[in-house]
């Protein structure tokens, strides 16, 4: 069975590229501009997954992260954040905040997978 | 032989105790076998009688004549006496007059006399103001309790903001506390032996917050305590603090945006290869477009970068704002005359610029156009266009030729050991030079140099007066003023006092007049300090009434602009700091103070002192109390009537005198002071009951 990666990153180039490649490796991709995009998504799937950008034209990344979290059933959902900022302080603030791993910008795409992969199946 | 004769007053009083005894005898003799009771009666009243006349003629004299040798003996040799009608003082009024012309005669010769010496003190002191005026960094010397002893121009117009700067103030009130503590107790000498560090460096806000300082602070060595302290030197580097913090931010920002394309650029080649292997050719020509996107955003995000991290090297240079023509002065002063060119000057404008490698570079290009060129005179001009300014050399002859100006620029400066080109400072400045004909002028050419302006530079000379009384070397002679909670047993010409004065819309403040304009000046250890005084006008949010216009001068016209009341309240309030108040009939001033300071969030606690009491105090002998009467009584010239500012400074040179006069009336200290100004209250207060 397929599983589901909710994308959120506002970067339209790289969410049609990420979506390309994790879409190729088998997951089925929804892809969100936005924290309200996002809220809307996750009223029609259940992601097992969520990559999100820190810095959402509307509202934080980590807003996001903390609102799925809060959703019944979305208690354990790893999310993976992705940031521009490379302070260390950055990772600390992400893991505080509930997420599952912190990805600095730019990053290798293979990589990226592995660790998606890695994360679906801890999950599990 | 010389027949005895008495002097007139002792006649005219023997004649009338005479008179009364004779006059006692004969009711004696004639009343008291017909009616004891109005035998006694009469006796009493012409006792009465006696003492009536005895004390207009003599008593009442005398008193006016005491108090008037007080003024003339301590502070107005000038005094008229204020003796009026008749008396039988004789000739001793006039002869107390010619006794204060003697003492002004006197006093002069004495100042004749210390004149010679004070020329030579006041050559010594002016020099040192000089120093002090011409050096570029703000100086302030503190004594070992904070007090502020000493400050200069530059110090002034840095803590401008500030409005607790003044002499016998404390740094505390004029800097960010904390940072000073720390670097003094770093200075302190340690146990041990182990030497303390001579001096030490800080960076500490104003106490406004308006400007970030680097201070440099040196321990005075000194045995004397009355001496030690501390002396220190302030720099402005709010703009370098700020424009780095800018900066940092845009370089940050400008990172980040490198990042999204790179990350892109990344994904989507590797999704390129991807469809590339699986034959999906749509895919992939989405895919290399989008390679050539982010490409393009990645290089203009590149050159966003690349502009920041030039701006960081010419950021790093300490600008400074410097007067072309200052500049080019120096350099006529101290450059090697022979070989300079003549040099006609005209400057008058300000750039951005590192002073010293400038003057080098104007230098080193001058000397090269004697020497190579043969030039023997130069016009140097400045030029404000935009926001540059452009720096202009123009002599008779050729032009320098491209190549041979490259020569120029690339060789080393020789006082900094030629490891620095001209290019380079040029470069460091963001420009260069270049030579091109006059052509407004046949058979002359120019050199060009265009440099950045200094266009927010505000010449101090035109906020500054020229000889400013606010570094007065006197006021380090004196006592060091001893802390706070002495105030009251402290002597009274020891304290600090601020004399201050309201204009106001009308009389009644309980019923909505309000305060239109504040004036105040400092007095510090019995000196008025005519470089620290407060004016402001206070916009009273009413119309001001004719009749009050008509008083002070202030329409409504003038105080549109003006803050509101509040805050000029709360802004004298930080100039008066804890000083005593001082005022001319200081409880009305003080009425309108105190009804004002709940809304302003201040407390005006201070001890008060008032003129006016004072003089009543001291001069019973007259009704004349009116600001002018006590001026002229007192030798003060009055200016500026009915401006706050004018009776302030007023009133401050009436109260020098009054704190000289009060020890004859054993009123020594503050609480002495205040005890006797609460009597005359009482004693007023019951006239008025009567």
């Amino acid at each position: 069975m397929y599983k589901n990666i909710l994308l959120v990153d506002h970067e339209s180039n790289l969410a049609t590229a990420l979506q390309f490649l994790l879409g190729h490796a088998g997951f089925n991709v929804t892809l969100a501009g936005t924290y309200a995009e996002a809220e809307a998504a996750v009223e029609t799937m259940r992601p097992d997954l969520a990559l999100i950008d820190a810095n959402l034209p509307d509202r934080s990344g980590y807003d996001l992260c903390q609102a799925l979290l809060a959703r019944p059933g979305l208690q354990h959902l790893p999310v993976l954040m992705l940031t521009t900022r490379s302070l260390e302080v950055e990772r600390e603030k992400a893991l505080s905040l509930g997420a599952t791993d912190f990805v600095v910008k730019p990053f290798d795409p293979a990589g990226m997978l592995v660790r998606v992969q890695e994360l679906l199946r801890e999950a599990a | 032989m010389r027949a005895f004769r008495l002097p007139r007053l002792r006649k005219r009083l023997w004649l009338t105790i005479g008179a009364l005894a004779a006059a006692e005898l004969i009711a004696i003799i004639l009343l008291v076998p017909l009616h004891p009771l109005l035998a006694a009666a009469a006796g009493a009243s012409g006792t009465l009688a006696a003492g009536f006349v005895i004390d207009r003629r003599i008593g009442r004299p005398l008193v006016a004549t005491e108090r008037g040798a007080g003024i003339i003996a301590t502070t107005n040799p000038g005094h008229r006496l204020e003796v009026r009608g008749r008396h039988w003082l004789g000739r001793l009024p006039e002869t107390v007059e010619q006794l204060g012309g003697a003492v002004a005669r006197s006093r002069r010769e004495l100042e004749e006399a210390a004149a010679a010496w004070t020329t030579r003190i006041e050559a010594r002191k002016a020099r040192l103001e000089t120093i002090l005026r011409e050096i570029r960094e703000g100086v302030l010397v503190c004594g070992p309790d904070g007090r502020i002893n000493l400050y200069n121009r530059t110090a002034r117009e840095l803590l401008s903001a500030e409005p607790a700067l003044g002499l016998g103030r404390n740094i505390n009130e004029v800097l960010n506390e904390g940072p000073l503590r720390h670097t003094l107790r770093l200075l302190e000498p340690r146990e041990g032996g182990t030497d303390a560090p001579a001096d030490a460096e800080l960076v500490c806000a104003t106490a406004s917050g308006e400007r970030l300082l680097r201070c440099r602070v040196a321990r005075l060595a000194t045995d004397d305590p009355d001496t030690a302290g501390f002396v220190m030197t302030l720099q402005d580097v709010s703009r370098q603090t700020r424009s780095a913090l800018r900066r940092e931010q845009r370089l940050r920002e400008a990172v980040e945006a490198l990042r999204n394309p790179l990350t892109s650029l990344n994904t989507a080649s590797e999704t390129l290869r991807l469809a590339q292997e699986a034959g999906l050719t749509e895919d992939a020509t989405r895919f290399s477009g989008m390679i050539s996107e982010e490409t393009h955003r990645l290089t203009e995000g590149f050159k966003a970068l690349s502009t920041e991290t030039m701006s960081v090297v010419t950021d790093n240079w300490r600008l400074e704002d410097v007067h072309l023509g200052s500049l080019v002065d120096g350099i006529k002063q101290t450059g090697d005359s022979a070989a300079l060119p003549r040099i006609q000057c005209r400057a008058d404008v300000w750039v951005s610029a590192e002073p010293y490698l400038l003057s080098q570079v104007v230098e080193a290009l001058l000397a090269r156009l004697v020497t190579e060129l043969d030039v023997s005179a130069v016009a140097l001009s400045g030029r404000e266009e935009g926001s540059l300014v452009y720096l202009e050399m123009n002599w008779s002859g050729d032009v320098i030729a491209p190549d041979q100006l490259d020569e120029w620029l690339d060789a080393g400066l020789e006082d900094v050991g030629g490891t620095v080109t001209l290019r380079e400072v040029l470069q460091r400045h963001d420009t260069t030079a270049w030579s091109q004909p006059d052509l407004s002028r046949t058979g002359r050419a120019l050199l060009r140099l265009p440099l950045p302006g200094a266009p927010e530079k505000v010449r101090t000379t035109e906020i500054v007066p020229a000889r400013p009384e606010f570094y007065d070397f006197a006021v380090e002679d004196s006592e060091p003023v001893r802390p706070l909670g002495a105030e009251a047993e402290a002597s009274l010409a020891s304290l600090d006092y601020v004399v201050f004065d309201c204009e106001t819309t009308g009389l009644a403040p309980s019923q909505g007049d309000e305060i239109v304009s504040i004036g105040a000046v400092r007095i510090h250890r019995g000196r008025v300090m005519h470089g620290e005084t407060f004016e402001l006008l206070a916009n009273p949010g009413r119309p001001i009434p004719a009749l009050a216009t008509s008083i002070h001068g202030i329409s409504d016209e003038d105080i549109a602009d003006a803050p509101p009341v509040e805050e000029v309240v709360r802004r004298f309030h930080a100039y008066a700091g804890d000083a005593v108040l001082v005022g001319f009939n200081i409880a009305f001033d003080m009425r309108f103070l105190r009804l004002k300071q709940r809304r302003c969030g201040v407390r005006f606690d201070n001890p008060t002192l008032d003129a006016l009491l004072l003089s009543i105090l001291l001069h019973d002998h007259t009704g004349e109390h009116t600001m002018e009467s006590v001026a002229d009584r007192l030798g003060v010239g009055v200016g500026g009537r009915h401006t706050a500012l004018g009776d302030s400074l007023t009133t401050a040179e009436i109260f020098t005198r009054l704190i000289e006069l009060l020890p004859g009336e054993s009123i020594t200290t503050l609480s002495e002071a205040i005890a006797a100004q609460e009597r005359m209250v009482e004693f007023r207060r019951q006239q008025r009951a009567f």
